[in-house]
């Protein structure tokens, strides 16, 4: 136990450990993490299953990568333990001897005489620590006063602040990992869907993306409602960056898209010659319409909404995006074909026809419908809360430490035959500069006073 | 009075105060460098109105794509050096470091670097990106200013044990004492801005506070190599020519982080 102690409080395994931490993670961003085991061994060949046993090709939640972090945690533990008790007597019962040598072998020292009588002195000086903000502690032996005084004491614990906050956020992390979990929900609007391990569902009222003038999305708003044995219980419009929570879940606007499965088109047929007719047809794709008082029918096979042909001359989508939609028809009268091709939404001119009995036919494909929805991240995390306090004791903790540095300092006033002597001197580690600054100008201000 | 006229000025201005600093260098005249501390400050302002105009013009903050984002770097790295020069006299590191800021300067006006404005992808439109970025960057331009004192205090060590003579000016002690001065602002900014601020905006926008980003995974290692700078230096009482080599690394990391996972490593941070 004793080793165990004595091995985990010291700083030379928290260097030690530091580095290995740092090498692992970077060996995390070499190899590319989390892919199927196929793409390792398409990569890295015989080495892939190497690799995938050793956890390389998951580090950060690999046991090896997790033990490291377990045992910084505790050396971290240990050290702070370790530390904290003489912390505590150094910031709040501090030693305060009357030795000579304790006031006169000083970093920072002045000796002076003054005019004022030994209590006369003791006020001054107090007076003026008082207002520079410094707690004095006082002591007399032999006609000699001795004074102590610090400020900025709680500045110690600085670091044991940033170290407190790093295990919080430890413990955070392992909580997310362990607990956490994050779904993608996608809904329709007045699509209603129960939320998973929850007892509410979440229903999407509205939906609309928003775009800015040079037509890219400048953002997505879907209104939410959770909804609850059909009673509704709150209602909020989120976008990117402003999520909605409700008891711990939390929403987001995560995507969006269309659902292609079977979208209404608006089609225009129109014939000039020979039984002429025009007419705008509206249909599902899928379905077969008809032309009233005509013996024609028209059918809308295939949609695409990003219209491009592969390299074997085969049609698909190059992507979700509307940005090619292309509808496949086929047009029969009295049961004979006499239109077959894709039609183009903003490309008629490349409108194809595969078949086409009679030339003077022309369609125009006009318009699409399709049901938008709305992808929604939900997330439950218990960890967060804890983040979020390690980090707020993580930044106070490096303020305290690099800019609230205790300062301490010392007199000893000397009753001499004819004057007072007066040793002053002070103790700093860091930022000696300003701490000089305000050394010199309370012996000024000392001397000026009556 | 265009952004990208007041960027040039500002270009110019930074070079005609290093071609200064360089001459105090060599002439060991102090008045070279003073008027160089005057024409990189004009610069610095120069630079703050061309980011007020851009800011204008976009309507966003000027730190969305890589070429708003090393102006924007370069404008930290002067008020870096403004700011650690007016407080520790660092003139002989001037030059060195003013070559920093140019060689930002001279890549954010670099053909391949695209210059308009877009607009804004949706997750980049919130508040924390000005804190996030900002904070993050002024960290970095710390931990710059770090680097080149610490990079200096190698040389002027080396120079002792080859028992040449040390040259006027800063001595190794003073470099010593600076660069830890310098890694003492930017860690902390480098907590708050990349580590703190990017956890909660990522919480806000994609829903987790950490996702082993490249980028992200980065910024950690950045700060895995300082705290080791704090913890050998504060607690085991590595000074010197020890310090200084982790100070290096840790800039180096930060460096990585910024410029390198972009191109090397793919993540979400991708846009930048």
């Amino acid at each position: 136990m004793k080793s165990f102690i004595k091995l985990f409080s010291s700083v030379k395994l928290t260097v030690f450990l530091l580095i290995v931490i740092i090498l692992a993670t970077v060996v995390g961003t070499l190899i590319p993490q989390g892919r199927s085991p196929e793409a390792y061994s398409e990569k890295y060949g015989n080495w892939a299953p190497v690799l995938m046993n050793l956890g390389i090709t998951h580090v950060y939640r690999s046991s090896w990568y997790l033990s490291l972090l377990v045992l910084f945690s505790i050396n971290i533990i240990t050290c702070s333990l370790a530390r904290i008790k003489n912390k505590f007597l150094k910031a709040f019962k501090p030693r305060f001897s009357t030795q000579e040598k304790k006031f006169t072998h000083l970093s920072l020292k002045k000796t002076f005489e003054s005019p004022l009588s030994v209590p006369q002195a003791k006020e001054s000086l107090k007076t003026i620590l008082n207002s520079k903000g410094y707690k004095v502690r006082e002591k007399s032996e032999q006609g000699n006063v001795y004074i102590l005084s610090r400020k900025r004491s709680l500045g110690i614990f600085g670091s044991d602040m940033v170290h407190l906050g790093i295990l919080v956020v430890v413990i955070g992390g392992f909580l997310s990992g362990a607990a956490g979990y994050r779904e993608n929900l996608a809904l329709r609007v007045k699509e209603t869907k129960p939320v998973p391990k929850a007892d509410f569902s979440l229903k999407l009222n509205r939906f609309e993306t928003l775009y800015h003038t040079d037509g890219s999305v400048k953002d997505w708003k879907s209104t939410l409602a959770i909804v609850k044995n059909d009673q509704r219980l709150l209602t909020k419009t989120i976008e990117v960056n402003h999520p909605l929570s409700y008891q711990g879940y939390v929403f987001y606007q995560s995507g969006y898209g269309w659902d292609w499965r079977n979208p209404g088109v608006e089609i225009l047929i129109e014939r000039k010659s020979e039984d002429p007719f025009s007419e705008s047809i509206r249909m599902k794709v899928g379905e077969t319409t008809s032309i009233k008082h005509k013996n024609i029918e028209i059918n809308a096979l295939y949609f695409v909404p990003d219209f491009v042909l592969t390299e074997e001359n085969k049609v698909t989508s190059r992507s979700l995006e509307p940005n090619n939609p292309a509808v496949y028809v086929k047009v029969l009268e009295k049961e004979k074909v006499i239109f077959s091709g894709w039609l183009f939404l903003k490309y008629p001119e490349f409108n194809t026809r595969d078949h086409q009995a009679n030339s003077d036919l022309s369609l125009k494909f006009r318009d699409f419908k399709a049901e938008p929805y709305s992808v929604i991240q939900i997330a439950k995390d218990p960890g967060v809360p804890f983040i979020w306090t390690g980090c707020a004791f993580v930044m106070l903790g490096l303020f305290l430490a690099f800019y609230f540095i205790p300062r301490e300092l010392k007199f000893m006033i000397k009753k001499e035959p004819q004057h007072t002597k007066i040793y002053a001197g002070g103790i700093v580690k860091k930022a000696k500069d300003s701490f000089k600054r305000e050394f010199d100008l309370i012996i000024q201000l000392f001397k000026e006073s009556k | 009075m265009t952004e990208s006229t007041l960027f040039l000025i500002a270009f110019i201005l930074y070079g005609f105060s290093a071609a200064l600093y360089f001459t105090f260098l060599f002439s060991e005249k102090i008045v070279w460098a003073k008027t160089g501390y005057k024409i990189i400050f004009a610069g610095f302002m120069v630079h703050t109105a061309a980011l007020i105009f851009r800011t204008m013009e976009s309507g966003h903050a000027p730190f969305t794509n890589m070429y708003e984002s090393l102006s924007f770097l370069a404008w930290c790295g002067a008020f870096a050096y403004v700011s650690v020069e007016g407080k520790y006299k660092i003139r002989k590191a001037g030059p060195y470091f003013i070559l920093i800021v140019i060689v930002l300067m001279a890549l954010a006006s670099s053909p391949l670097m695209p210059k308009e404005a877009k607009p804004l992808m949706p997750a980049l439109q919130s508040y924390w990106l000005w804190l996030h970025v900002s904070v993050t960057l002024l960290g970095e331009a710390f931990f710059a200013m770090a680097f080149v004192t610490s990079i200096m205090y190698l040389i002027a060590e080396s120079r002792k044990t080859k028992g040449l003579k040390p040259k006027k000016g800063l001595t190794p002690e003073r470099l010593d004492f600076i660069s830890y001065r310098c890694v003492a602002v930017g860690f902390p900014l480098f907590t708050l801005g990349g580590l703190v601020f990017g956890m909660i905006w990522a919480y806000k926008a994609w829903g987790r506070y950490w996702g082993w980003d490249p980028k992200e995974v980065w910024s950690l290692i950045t700060w895995f190599v300082f705290a080791l700078y704090l913890h050998t230096r504060l607690v085991m009482g590595w000074k010197g020519k020890r310090s200084a080599v982790i100070a290096v690394i840790g800039f180096l990391a930060a460096l990585f982080t910024y410029f390198g996972v972009n191109y090397l490593l793919a993540g979400l941070h991708s846009y930048i």
